[in-house]
């Protein structure tokens, strides 16, 4: 369905919002380790809104950088955003749902029942999923994103 | 195997091949220079661990389409009395099943699965397709990374199971 532009605008607004935001707070998370951010202007493209600048985040230690966190879209099936956290050798997804996210309501008998994907989606936030099996979404905090960073990073960094 | 071992078998390769790109680059042995070719060794690996995301997609979506056929299949097949006229009109029906376009066979389901679940299915279908053909000059429509894929597509064929389940009592 096509959305004009106007929508389009704010869609884009809210996302970089929302993933500026996660930026702040990722500053807050690391200012005690010994990294340093930066931010770089990236393009993404997608079919809903069109072409638009957003930035990514540098993770640095000694001027090396260790991570990245990429913006991947807001046009996501079953999420309303999602940014990942990248090394060249592995990657953390984080979807940004609603509260209670996403739903799939199954008729039995002509009784309709809801069936809540994911467990664990009690407020709008950024939450990353453990297991395709177990369906447990983490709410990205601080504990959360320092445990995934120092997975994804200390593996490769010498 | 049923369909959660199939596409369960998928993750497991995805898994797999994820962990040995990371051991093949950071193993850096090549016979050849990474950077003579343009990149380097994280760039390189970066590009193989997306095609491998990209791969499991496909993947996943095969497995899907031919078990969403098949369990279709069964709530035709349910009547075993061969040599009669309903036997006959099932089996011909069935025949023509997979000639259906997958759209009309998974509206079918709007039934038993919320319609909205039934667009997400077809979303990761467009996904699929473009990621297939991938023009550079068109933008990605809505994206899903392989765990989601695997997600929706195993919960979608549960819903459908046990439908079939409860007919079978």
């Amino acid at each position: 369905m096509e959305i004009n532009k106007e929508v389009k605008q704010e869609q884009i607004e809210i996302y970089m919002q929302i993933v500026e935001d996660f930026y702040q707070s990722v500053q807050k998370w690391i200012e005690k380790k010994d990294y340093i951010c930066t931010k770089e202007s990236m393009n993404l493209d997608e079919e809903k809104t069109g072409s638009y600048t957003i930035n990514k985040m540098l993770i640095k230690k000694q001027d090396k950088t260790i991570a990245e966190i990429l913006p991947i879209g807001l046009d996501i099936i079953g999420a309303n955003g999602r940014i990942d956290l990248v090394t060249p050798y592995e990657t953390r997804k984080f979807l940004y749902f609603k509260k209670g996210g996403p739903v799939i309501t199954t008729k039995v008998e002509g009784k309709k029942i809801d069936h809540k994907v994911f467990t664990g989606i009690e407020s709008d936030d950024w939450y990353w999923i453990e297991s395709v099996t177990l369906k447990k979404a983490y709410k990205v905090d601080r504990e959360v994103f320092l445990s995934l960073l120092d997975e994804v990073t200390s593996k490769w960094v010498i | 195997m049923g369909y959660l071992e199939d596409l369960r078998e998928v993750i497991k390769i995805h898994e797999f091949q994820i962990a040995l790109n990371k051991e093949f680059f950071r193993r850096n042995q090549f016979d050849f220079s990474l950077e003579e070719l343009g990149g380097n060794k994280e760039h390189y690996s970066r590009e193989f661990k997306g095609k491998i995301e990209e791969y499991t997609i496909l993947q996943l979506w095969t497995i899907f389409e031919r078990h969403l056929f098949e369990l279709t299949d069964q709530y035709i097949r349910r009547n075993q009395d061969e040599g009669t006229v309903r036997y006959a009109i099932e089996g011909k029906i069935a025949e023509k099943i997979e000639r259906w376009s997958l759209g009309e066979i998974l509206d079918l389901y709007k039934i038993i699965i919320d319609p909205d679940t039934v667009g997400m299915i077809k979303q990761i279908k467009r996904y699929r397709d473009w990621l297939v053909h991938k023009n550079p000059r068109k933008a990605s429509p809505g994206k899903i990374s392989y765990e989601d894929t695997y997600i929706y597509l195993s919960e979608f064929l549960n819903s459908i199971k046990s439908d079939l389940s409860r007919l079978v009592k």
